[in-house]
Parts: C-alpha cells; sequence; structure tokens
C-alpha cells in the first residue's frame, strides 16, 4: 500500500509538511473521549461474551430432533459458545491498546466533537420518534414529520423548497412502493388519517395508472 | 451446457432486463458520485426491492448499482479531489490537477472506459471460469468448506478494517447474532430469549438497512455543513471530450489494470481500494514518465479505475460458487440470492444453472448500457454533488423504512434502529461492520459444516482435520499463519507499544 501510494499525495520529508511518526500517531489515534467509549465498549462486549458462553445451554429452548445428534459432544451450544468464547476473549484483548490509548492521551481533542455527536443523537431521537410513530400515523403523516423535522434541522428554511419537499417526499415513496412495486406500507390506526391517506392513494392512482 | 446457455439467452431477451439494469446503474452512479453517501448503503435500502423483483430482474438490478456506484465514486474524485467512494482515492491524485489544467472532461470519460473495460473484461473471464470453478468445489466435502469459510473470514476481518482485532471482533458479533432463533442442525430454538419474533432467527434486511444505512445518515448530520462538498463545480468547463490517441495510449494500462483487478477480486476481503492503489502503482512503474504521476496523467486515472471496477465480477466467484461474500456488497447481494431461494455454493450451477449464467451475462451486458449511462450522465451528476444535505437525509431515511417495512413486520423496525445505533458508536470506534454482517451470513453454513464435520471426525477431531484433509488443514494453517503474520506485523511497526504490557 504504501509504494502504492508513492505517486500521489504531495512527498516530502519533516521539513516539508509531512508529520512525524509521533504526530502521525497522534492524528490517527482515537480522541480522548472516544478512547474512553472504546474501553467501555470493548468491556462491555467481553461481558456479553462472557456471559453467553457460560449461559449458552440455559438460552437453549427444550424440543429440537435430538435423535439427529450422533456425536455425543456435539449440541446446539457447542458452536455459539465457541463464538462467544472467542469474543470474549478478543474483546479482552482489544481492551488492552485501548486503554494504552486512553491512558496515554496520545489522541488529539477533535474540534466541535460534542457539538457532532449531539447533532448525531438528534437525528437519532427524529429516527427513533419516525419509527415509534409510524404505525400510529401511517407512513405518509409520519414521514411527513420526519421529512420536516429533519430538514429543518439541516437548515432548509426557504418556505418554497421546504413545503414541496414535505409534501412530495413522503406521497411519492408511498405511491411508487405501494402502487408499483407492492411493497405494502402501514396505513394509520386512525381511521380518519387513514381515510386521508387513501383518498390521497387513489387520486394519484386515476392520475398516473390509467 | 449449451443447452442450459440457450436457456440463460432466452431469460435475457426481455427488456425488462435492461430497464432495471439501467435503473440500478443510474441510482448506483448517482450515490457513489455523493461523497457522503455510499454504494453500500444504496444497496442496503434498495434490497427489499430486488425481493419484489423476479430473480432475473431484481439481482442484475442490484448488480447495476454496484457497478455504477464504483465508477460514480470518481466523479467527485476527479472534479473536486474528494472520494466518492473508498475506491477512488488513488482516483484523486491525478484528477485534480487533471481538472485544474481544464482536462476534467477527458479525465471523467478516461475513468468511465476504463471502468467498463475493466469491469467488462473481469465478467466475461468470471463467466468463463465460474462454472469449471464450481465443478472443482463439488469434489470437496464439509470439512474442506468450513476451513475455507474460516480461512475467508479471517482474511475479511483481517484486512477490511484499520484494526485486524476489531474485524474480528466484529466478526465474532455477526457469528453470534447468526446464531440466534432455531438450530440448522436439529431445530432447537436458541437465544430467543421467550420473544416470538427471533425464533425465525434474526431478519437479515433490518439488520443490513440498520448497520449500514444508519451510520450513514448520522455521520451525515454530524457536520453543520450544508452539502456533502462546499467547493464549487462547474460542469460545463471541465474542457473537451477525450482524443482517440489519448485514450490508445492508456489501454495498456487498462488492460495490465483488468489483470491486476481480476486477482484481486477473487480473494475475500482485500476489494477494490487496494485494487485501485495497487492499479495506480503499477501504471506508474509501468510509465516512461512517472514523474508526470499526481501533476496530472491521464494513466494515473486508467490505473485505478480499470483496477477497481475489475474487480466486481470475480467477488462473484466465491460468492456463487462458495456461498462466500467477500465484502458487504457481496454479502448483500447473497441476500438477495437467498431471498429469491438461490442458495449460492457448487451445486446452484446444476439446479439453477441457466438463471446463474443468465445473471452473469447480464452483468456482462449490463457494461454496454454502464459506457453509454455514463456518458449521457456524466454532467448531471457532476452537478448532483452539490445537492444540499437537506433533501437527501429525510430521504434517504424514509427509503430505509420502507425497506424494513417491506418484511411486513413493524417491528423489525426496532431491530433496524437498535442495529443501526450499535453500528454508529462501533463505527465511530472504528469498527469494521463488514464483518459483521458476512460473519452473520455465515454464521449457519459455519455451524452446518462444523457439525458434520465432527459427526465424520467421531471423536478424533485433530487427525480428522489435519492429517485425513489436507485441503482443510492447508486453509486452517494458512488461517493461523495470517494470523501471526498480523500479529507480527504489528509488533514490528509499532516497537514501542507492547500489545500486552
Amino acid at each position: 500500500m504504501t509504494d502504492a501510494t508513492q505517486g500521489g499525495p504531495p512527498a516530502g520529508g519533516s521539513g516539508s509538511g509531512v508529520p512525524a511518526t509521533g504526530e502521525i500517531d497522534a492524528l490517527v489515534a482515537l480522541t480522548p473521549m472516544m478512547a474512553r467509549v472504546d474501553v467501555a465498549v470493548a468491556a462491555l462486549l467481553a461481558l456479553i461474551g462472557a456471559t453467553l458462553t457460560v449461559a449458552m445451554p440455559m438460552l437453549i429452548a427444550s424440543g429440537g430432533i435430538d435423535t439427529e445428534r450422533d456425536f455425543s459432544t456435539l449440541s446446539s451450544a457447542l458452536i455459539p459458545r465457541l463464538a462467544f468464547g472467542s469474543l470474549t476473549v478478543l474483546a479482552l484483548v482489544a481492551m488492552v491498546p485501548a486503554v494504552q490509548t486512553m491512558r496515554s492521551g496520545i489522541g488529539r481533542p477533535r474540534a466541535d466533537e460534542l457539538g457532532r455527536m449531539q447533532r448525531a443523537g438528534i437525528a437519532a431521537a427524529i429516527a427513533i420518534a419516525y419509527a415509534a410513530s409510524v404505525t400510529l400515523l401511517g407512513y405518509i403523516l409520519s414521514t411527513m414529520l420526519m421529512t420536516a423535522a429533519m430538514a429543518y434541522y439541516l437548515g432548509l428554511r426557504n418556505p418554497a423548497a421546504f413545503i414541496p419537499t414535505v409534501l412530495i417526499v413522503p406521497v411519492a415513496i408511498r405511491f411508487v412502493f405501494e402502487r408499483l412495486l407492492l411493497i405494502s406500507l402501514p396505513r394509520s390506526s386512525i381511521e380518519s388519517i387513514g381515510l386521508v391517506e387513501d383518498a390521497v392513494m387513489r387520486f394519484l392512482v386515476r392520475i398516473f395508472i390509467p | 451446457m449449451l443447452a442450459t446457455l440457450g436457456q440463460s439467452v432466452e431469460l435475457l431477451l426481455r427488456w425488462d432486463v435492461y430497464l432495471y439494469i439501467s435503473a440500478g446503474l443510474m441510482v448506483g452512479m448517482f450515490v457513489g458520485a455523493m461523497p457522503g453517501l455510499t454504494t453500500i448503503l444504496a444497496m442496503a435500502v434498495l434490497l427489499p426491492i430486488s425481493f419484489k423483483l423476479e430473480p432475473m430482474l431484481g439481482i442484475p438490478f442490484l448488480i447495476g448499482v454496484y457497478k455504477g456506484g464504483i465508477y460514480g465514486g470518481s466523479i467527485p474524485a476527479i472534479l473536486v479531489g474528494i472520494p466518492g467512494t473508498g475506491a477512488s482515492i488513488a482516483t484523486t491524485f491525478d484528477g485534480p490537477p487533471l481538472t485544474r489544467q481544464g482536462k476534467g472532461r477527458k479525465a471523467l470519460e478516461m475513468a468511465l472506459y476504463a471502468s467498463v473495460i475493466g469491469d467488462a473484461l473481469s465478467d466475461i473471464l468470471t463467466l468463463l471460469l465460474i462454472g469449471l470453478i464450481a465443478r472443482i468445489i463439488l469434489l470437496i466435502g464439509p470439512p474442506e468448506v468450513f476451513a475455507i469459510i474460516i480461512f475467508s473470514l479471517i482474511l475479511i476481518a483481517s484486512v477490511s478494517g484499520e484494526s485486524g482485532l476489531k474485524g474480528a471482533i466484529a466478526a465474532c458479533i455477526g457469528v453470534g447474532l447468526g446464531f440466534v432463533g432455531t438450530e440448522s442442525v436439529d431445530g432447537e430454538a436458541r437465544m430467543t430469549f421467550g420473544l416470538e419474533a427471533l425464533v425465525g432467527g434474526i431478519p437479515l434486511i433490518p439488520l443490513v438497512i440498520g448497520v449500514f444505512a444508519m451510520p450513514e445518515v448520522l455521520e451525515a448530520v454530524e457536520s453543520r455543513a450544508r452539502g456533502f462538498i462546499n467547493e464549487n463545480v462547474d460542469a460545463a468547463r471541465s474542457g473537451e471530450s477525450l482524443r482517440w490517441h489519448e485514450f490508445k495510449r492508456s489501454i495498456r494500462t487498462i488492460l495490465r489494470s483488468t489483470v491486476i483487478g481480476t486477482g484481486i477480486g477473487m480473494v475475500p476481503g482485500v476489494g477494490q481500494v487496494v485494487a485501485a492503489f495497487i492499479g495506480y502503482s503499477a501504471a506508474k512503474r509501468a510509465s516512461k514518465h512517472p514523474e508526470t504521476f499526481g501533476k496530472g496523467e491521464l494513466d494515473g486515472i486508467a490505473g485505478p479505475e480499470a483496477a477497481n471496477n475489475a474487480v466486481n465480477g470475480p467477488t462473484l466467484v466465491p460468492l456463487l460458487t462458495l456461498g462466500i461474500p467477500g465484502d458487504n456488497i457481496t454479502a448483500i447481494l447473497l441476500g438477495a440470492f437467498v431471498a429469491h431461494g438461490m442458495r449460492p455454493g457448487p451445486q446452484i450451477f446444476n439446479e439453477q444453472g441457466a438463471l446463474i449464467y443468465a445473471i452473469l451475462i447480464a452483468a456482462v451486458l449490463a457494461n454496454l448500457l454502464f459506457v453509454v449511462l455514463g456518458y449521457v450522465l456524466l454532467k448531471p451528476f457532476a452537478k448532483a454533488i452539490q445537492l444540499p444535505k437537506a433533501y437527501l437525509v429525510p430521504v434517504i431515511l424514509a427509503l430505509a423504512f420502507v425497506g424494513t417495512l417491506s418484511t411486513g413486520s413493524a417491528s423489525d423496525l426496532g431491530i433496524m434502529m437498535v442495529a443501526g445505533i450499535c453500528a454508529y458508536i462501533l463505527k465511530k470506534l472504528r469498527y469494521d461492520l463488514a464483518p459483521l454482517i458476512i460473519g452473520f451470513i455465515l454464521a449457519e453454513p459455519i455451524e452446518l459444516r462444523l457439525s458434520q464435520s465432527l459427526i465424520y471426525a467421531r471423536g478424533d477431531i485433530f487427525n480428522f482435520f489435519f492429517l485425513q484433509r489436507p485441503i482443510a488443514s492447508f486453509f486452517l494453517l494458512a488461517g493461523i499463519a495470517w494470523i501471526a503474520g498480523m500479529v507480527y506485523v504489528r509488533y514490528r511497526r509499532r516497537p514501542g507499544v507492547a500489545m500486552i504490557p
């Protein structure tokens, strides 16, 4: 890979703007905040892996076709135990460099890191609310609300662009997928909203599918 | 064989096959051209659509997305130096200098022609060899298949991300998740935690959409920037078209890179990024003017672009002959094959040979559409890379929900959201998510083949695997040697930091 990149990126020694090895390590390393999360995730994975390895026999429902098995040590728990045992070992091994990175403080904090995480968190909250509302409000209305929230959040303020986006995206998607690709999407469990959805779809069918 | 090919040709005599391939190519090129979006996102979101179509339409549609996406990434790489996909990173070395010299159009056309030639030749080679490879694979038994799967998984986990260890953890998580639900050997329900919804296992579609689409959506909103790129792109001022004599000079580079890409494509896990870098390096070494590379050299576009697209066809070899997806894109394709009732493996050529060959021939013919659409749509896609995120993100999220809801179960939205948020956290911690999905898909074959092997071994596992089955022992030892090599390289590279204090 090193060879392959020779021609492209600007070359140079320490005096020509290429960072030294220590600087590269600092740039490549996780930020202090993410390094702490890395340790926590590795520990959590090790814990989950170990728990599932030990508890696997208890997680197997009785039943199945026991007589099909003709090798005494082969059971439904064996292979998952191998997988989760491997996960435990690997997660424990991964904790070592993760703790080293966290303690060394080698990683540089990223500008606006917390803000970036917050923005992703807000987008995740919008997506969760969308998932929670889709069966109650139906696909069209919940998608309209999600589109409005997400587009506004991402800076779309011009009403001439905002309103058509919010109205057209959900209706167009529902029409294409439900009528042309036969993928049925949830209708609102609130009857009055469901009736409006049905009317919109009937109207579009009359126009586009003669 | 001739009869099978005759049936395949019959399947191809339908206009709608080419309509769906064209649609796939256009979607792929559009998504590939957007630096914040990836081909894998498009394939994950569009996977359910392919389920609703016949296999002869749905799978070529996804193959079109795949082909178009890899090429589409070169558009922003050339115009603004931002790769649309990882496969186009090497294209950024010579693309922007060419654009600055007023040769952007020439570079874009060179990328298109190199991509199409690399893709078409590797597809033809795949078509010619795959049946033979499948026949050879039919001769091997469950221990060998198990050993090849494990070797491939080690390879994929170790080379697909920046940390082999994290790749291996992701693979183990995927395999573990694959064990949820009814066991394939004796039908016992496992890890269902009393939930009826989990008896059939974790469904693939919400998992794939959650793992691949949600992190991209969340990453897209992280930055305050209005669009995925801020540079102004003036496609109208990209210069003249490529001349024949300029193209002729790069033919040798294209053919060399096609061979490189084809070879790399057959090895699971290595993929387009590595192929593109090697293609670039080989073009530079073979050039009489290596000093022009990095300063605006058309060979510097032809080399990586032919190599990265030449990977596409051969990745289908391990997928179709062994059922082993080499990367996340082929993992999604495997999902599509399975959903259409086709279980990839050597026997698929006997059971559904006509359909498989028809799909492979469609992949070859798709290149004709690829060159036409690529040429016509160059300018619109070059403009589209400036589309604001406020339009794209809600559409992607809405489509991701449609994909998940297409399974007919609203509870799958919960699986998608949980998988998506977990995948986002793992991605931020630089876990590669491809081994997770590949591990998930391979969990069942791993369990089945290992169980069969253990039954054959009758308690004498070591002798059976390492003395009686030389092919199986070769792959298992190769896997162990690979891990040892990775650990050694890690120690050598960072002598000051020991893995274990």
